[in-house]
């Protein structure tokens, strides 16, 4: 029996989670947490194969650093990257934490079972793109990786010197990529820009 | 009527020869005052006599050479004349142009009125020893009194609120004041030091532009302070409105099984399924049973949201298979506290690898002192205040608390709260 660690702030989740993994012959429940940063200790002290790490979880904990440091730990676990947000960074930084797998939320039992029976194979499965949301007018496809390198660091609250020393650009071409976003948005200032790509989820701060 | 007209030129002539040579004497150095001034008058007089004798019927008294002067055609009279009053007008242009392009004793005077500031300059004890005309007629929008000193005016200025002509709107340091012309003024107060010696000066300064800007950014700033406000709540909401979407998709998934338990079981109660066997009811049971567990355990996220709460960390701290006591007064609904716990609970398991976390606190001074402490074997090096740590002693000095890390075998926090924060 392959036994999950299931990690989510919502109760309502974790249940479905529960009911998913107790209904199936395969996996077995090692535990559910609603806080990222209690996994390590987790493991720690019970036998964990497989977690499912939400990514934003209770008092702000990222999934994603908890797993970058299991990883480290134990790099036998398998963790399967959950979430429902379209921010487009997080794909990289599973890949980077060592996650084997990456699930956008859906509601249904097979999606999560697929995923979690190929993930136990040894497959890596992560989804090709990440789910489109619009900004303003604008597609979140339609911006470069350049501008959404820019709009991430805007979102965090950064100037444009700021994002400049960051992404190691001039400013002016920070204010280049910065135009062109409000042009395909049709906002007329990047509060506006920032505001709807943090209210749609393409962006998160501090993530 | 020939001596008429010679008369009228005449007098025109001594009218110009007075105002060229009140501008000219002022300048005594100049040749026209001393030589050709009392020509020019000498001649323009004999032509009034000449006038006066042949009005009065007396021109045949005259010598024969006056006469004959006068018997010459109009247009050499009139010449003479008009030649004088072309030289005169000359003589004043150039003054003019001399006195604006040269320094003398009005230059001074000149400059502080054309420069575009109000000034005014006093001894120490007030009295004024300089003023421009701008200053002048600034002072004159304020108050009708006419001010002798300075300390005087400026306490005027000072002072000032509104009135028909002018309003005090103050945006920097100094008084300011937007008058009925829509412009914009400040006024500064300095002392300029000489040797022995110092003095007042009070300049007043168009700040229009100035003003104008400034108006327009605070109405930017007001605009984008709004906007930003906007961002952060989005950002502070950002967590529930994700949880908020997920929720209500998850629900809705309930809600589709517990539809679907119902219509089965229904179909059952009518006789509508032939063969009801073990297989199909251990089926429907479990539909039942998952759906009960699902309702329950969201009633149960709805509890804990309202109530903190110590019964989650109990609850956590057997699930990381950590003992937790805790003894005595702990401010329960002091969610930095609660925050603590948890972070010694992971920090001793990690660190620590310890097997029980012990909570003491009790009341005092109106706050609440908790110390924090675990069974465990830490090393030294291995606790340092990182992202958590750091975390919990900024949400306690924001509430006016202390914390200290001790690491004398396991961990160890010491933590006063300065009051419950429900």
């Amino acid at each position: 029996m392959t036994r999950v660690l299931i990690v989510d702030d919502s109760v309502t989740v974790r249940t479905l989670f529960e009911t998913i993994i107790e209904g199936s012959e395969q996996y077995s429940l090692a535990g559910t947490l609603e806080n990222a940063k209690a996994a390590l200790p987790f493991c720690m002290r019970s036998p964990v194969d497989l977690i499912l790490m939400d990514v934003y979880t209770k008092d702000r904990e990222n999934g994603l650093e908890a797993a970058r440091e299991i990883k480290k730990e134990f790099p036998d676990i398998k963790i399967i990257i959950s979430t429902s947000l379209p921010e487009e960074s997080f794909l990289e930084k599973a890949k980077a934490a060592g996650c084997e797998s990456f699930w956008y939320k859906e509601v249904g039992e097979l999606g999560l079972l697929d995923i979690m029976n190929r993930t136990m194979r040894g497959e890596s499965v992560y989804p090709d793109t990440t789910p489109t949301v619009s900004v303003g007018l604008a597609k979140s496809v339609e911006f470069t990786p350049m501008e959404m390198k820019v709009l991430r660091e805007l979102c965090n609250g950064k100037l444009n010197k700021d994002i400049a020393k960051e992404l190691c650009m001039s400013e002016n071409t920070v204010k280049f990529h910065i135009n062109n976003m409000l042009q395909k948005a049709g906002y007329s200032n990047r509060y506006q820009l920032a505001i709807d790509a943090v209210e749609q989820k393409l962006i998160v701060p501090g993530f | 009527m020939k001596h008429e007209i010679i008369m009228a030129t005449a007098y025109f002539t001594v009218l110009m020869l007075s105002a060229a040579s009140a501008v000219r004497w002022l300048r005594m150095r100049h040749l026209f005052p001393m030589f050709f001034a009392p020509i020019f008058v000498c001649f323009t007089l004999y032509e009034l006599v000449i006038c006066y004798q042949v009005k009065f019927g007396t021109f045949d008294n005259l010598d024969r050479y006056t006469q004959a002067w006068y018997n010459l055609p109009i247009w050499v009279h009139e010449a003479i004349l008009l030649l004088e009053d072309i030289f005169c007008l000359i003589l004043v242009q150039r003054e003019r142009y001399v006195r604006r392009h040269s320094i003398n004793v009005n230059s001074v005077a000149d400059a502080l009125n054309n420069v575009d500031c109000g000034l005014m300059y006093s001894e120490w004890d007030g009295t004024i020893v300089l003023i421009n005309h701008k200053m002048w007629q600034l002072a004159r929008i304020f108050s009708d009194a006419q001010y002798y000193n300075a300390l005087d005016f400026w306490r005027m200025i000072i002072s000032f609120d509104e009135s028909a002509d002018a309003k005090r709107i103050d945006f920097t340091s100094w008084p300011a004041f937007l008058l009925k012309d829509n412009t914009v003024w400040s006024f500064e107060r300095s002392i300029l030091s000489d040797a022995d010696k110092r003095y007042l000066e009070i300049v007043a300064r168009d700040v229009t532009d100035l003003y104008n800007k400034r108006v327009k950014v605070e109405e930017e700033i007001k605009e984008l302070s709004s906007v930003q406000g906007r961002l952060q709540e989005v950002l502070k909401n950002i967590s529930t409105t994700g949880n908020d979407e997920e929720l209500l998709a998850y629900k809705v998934h309930i809600h589709d099984r517990l539809g679907n338990a119902i219509l089965r079981t229904r179909q059952i109660l009518r006789g509508n399924v032939q063969n009801f066997e073990e297989p199909a009811r251990e089926s429907i049971l479990g539909l039942w049973t998952n759906t009960i567990k699902a309702f329950k355990n969201n009633r149960l996220e709805v509890e804990q949201n309202k109530e903190g709460s110590l019964a989650a960390l109990y609850s956590q701290a057997e699930t990381l298979g950590i003992e937790l006591f805790m003894f005595g007064d702990f401010p329960v609904y002091n969610e930095v506290a609660i925050r603590a716990v948890r972070e010694a609970m992971y920090n001793s398991i990690r660190h620590a690898y310890a097997n029980s976390l012990t909570v003491e606190s009790y009341k005092e001074d109106g706050g609440y002192r908790v110390h924090i402490y675990d069974d465990g074997k830490a090393q030294s090096d291995a606790v340092v205040e990182g992202g958590g740590l750091k975390s919990i002693r900024r949400g306690v000095e924001e509430q006016g608390g202390s914390m200290r890390v001790a690491v004398p075998e396991g961990v160890e926090l010491f933590i006063f709260f300065k009051e419950e924060a429900k």
